[in-house]
């Protein structure tokens, strides 16, 4: 197994983890602003079950939730007990997304996206921090990054295999597609966007072929994890599936595409920076307990099946 | 020993754990399978649209204020109008929103009609089929992209 590489080695990853910080605040401040209104919403919101009601019965308490995950994203964003920062920040966000779940009927997986980022930074300051003697910030942020870009390709990956399991091969149809342009917005006044979105529309063979790339470019999401450079043309696919998908659909996932820029895009050399200091050496032995804790995590999360959201 | 613990393995190793997790629990916070079109699509698929006195087509965010008597309820297509008319939920009921933020008492200058629009997905074509909901009145604002 070559080493990782990273366009961020040799360079402070602070802006890196402020900025991861800064997009999941930004955004779990849009869901906790959706949660405060649609709460109050009954005519056009469910009720919900327990969570909702109770929650929805306290002054603010979407805006205290968001105050308390913003405690743990500023003390992340600072670098001050990452892992429990991190994972304060990821509880309440979790208390945030599961009121956001019953009221409004499904989770805005818009906000997952950075919390799957986030997990992948502490799992990776955890791994770094198993060592002994503990290892330097450089090194921890290091694993960090490896962490959080793990997670976003997952994110990719499990999207890619969900319409595999559940549909096969003959989710390539191109059907999905179809419906999803009609159904979000098939109206269109400028003309070239019209035509793009009637193309689809109408031509089997074009909607399938935009089934296919989009299996292509979610499923092949692991090369994120290859390279500097593969990263770097696959976040600009990415990005341009985004693209295509706001542009037929009307479907802004503006967070990926923000985190896909942050850690893709060499910043340090657009900058023109020169590496300050060389790389570290790779720790020496595999932290087993935190290896045996990501397999609790799959097994709690299999245990706890019934309890996640099936639409 | 052999130096084994690199970020490369790490992040393999959380990814796969993210992958596994997510696939158990499906959607719980930080985890998902991001499931959300998953599903093979259907051959029909619906929306709620407006057209203009010329049978032009226009989202209903196109209009800033409308007079209907009596409002529609836009969930009703699928009632009203047969199988073809599922439009999204979500999506009808942000339009229906929309809709009721929207109502003015008084007339408006311009006559619409609000109607579900189905399409079907055939190997002959794409066709369409219109579904009055509601005749009303309306301003019109900005246009749509």
């Amino acid at each position: 197994m070559t080493a990782w590489a990273s366009v961020w080695d040799g360079h402070d990853r602070r802006a890196l983890r402020i900025g991861l910080c800064v997009i999941a605040g930004v955004e779990w401040c849009v869901e906790a602003a959706q949660v405060a209104w649609q709460s109050q919403d009954p005519a056009h919101y469910l009720p919900g079950l327990r969570l909702a009601p109770a929650l929805a019965a306290i002054p603010g308490a979407a805006w205290i939730l968001y105050a308390l995950t913003g405690v743990g994203l500023v003390l992340l964003a600072l670098d001050r007990h990452p892992v429990a920062a991190g994972s304060w920040a990821l509880g309440c966000a979790a208390v945030l997304s599961e009121w956001q779940t019953q009221v409004f009927g499904s989770p805005s997986r818009n906000a997952f996206f950075p919390g799957a980022a986030i997990l992948g930074w502490v799992l990776g300051s955890l791994w770094a921090d198993s060592a002994r003697p503990r290892p330097s910030r450089a090194v921890r942020e290091r694993f960090a990054e490896a962490g959080a870009l793990g997670c976003i390709a997952a994110a990719y990956v499990g999207s890619c295999a969900s319409k595999l399991l559940a549909a096969g091969a003959g989710w390539a149809d191109g059907l999905q597609i179809r419906a999803l342009v009609v159904q979000q917005q098939p109206v269109a006044s400028w003309s070239w966007l019209l035509a793009w979105r009637e193309a689809i529309v109408s031509s089997a063979d074009l909607a399938s072929a935009s089934a296919v790339a989009t299996l292509v470019v979610e499923g092949g999401a692991f090369a994120l994890l290859l390279g500097p450079r593969l990263r770097l043309t696959w976040a600009a696919l990415l990005v341009g599936l985004h693209a295509a998908i706001l542009l037929l659909c009307t479907m802004p996932y503006l967070e990926p595409v923000a985190l896909l820029v942050l850690f893709a895009i060499p910043w340090p050399r657009l900058q023109r920076r020169a590496p300050s200091r060389a790389i570290d050496p790779p720790q020496d032995a595999i932290p087993w307990g935190v290896v045996a804790l990501l397999a609790a995590m799959v097994a709690i999360a299999w245990i706890l099946a019934p309890l996640g959201w099936r639409g | 020993m052999p130096r084994l613990s690199t970020p490369r393995l790490a992040a393999w190793l959380i990814f796969a754990a993210y992958l596994l997790a997510a696939r158990g629990i499906r959607n719980a916070f930080p985890f998902s399978v991001f499931d959300m079109y998953q599903a093979r699509g259907t051959t029909t698929a619906a929306r709620v649209v407006v057209l203009d006195a010329q049978g032009v087509a226009h989202e209903l965010d196109v209009f800033t204020a409308l007079h209907c008597e009596p409002p529609p309820q836009l969930a009703d297509a699928l009632r009203t109008c047969g199988d073809e008319h599922r439009p999204l939920e979500y999506v009808v009921r942000d339009q229906q929103q929309l809709l009721e933020s929207r109502l003015a008492g008084q007339p408006q200058p311009t006559p619409i009609t609000i109607i579900s629009r189905a399409w079907t997905f055939a190997e002959a074509g794409t066709t369409t089929a219109d579904c009055a909901l509601a005749q009303c009145t309306a301003s019109r604002g900005r246009s749509s992209p």
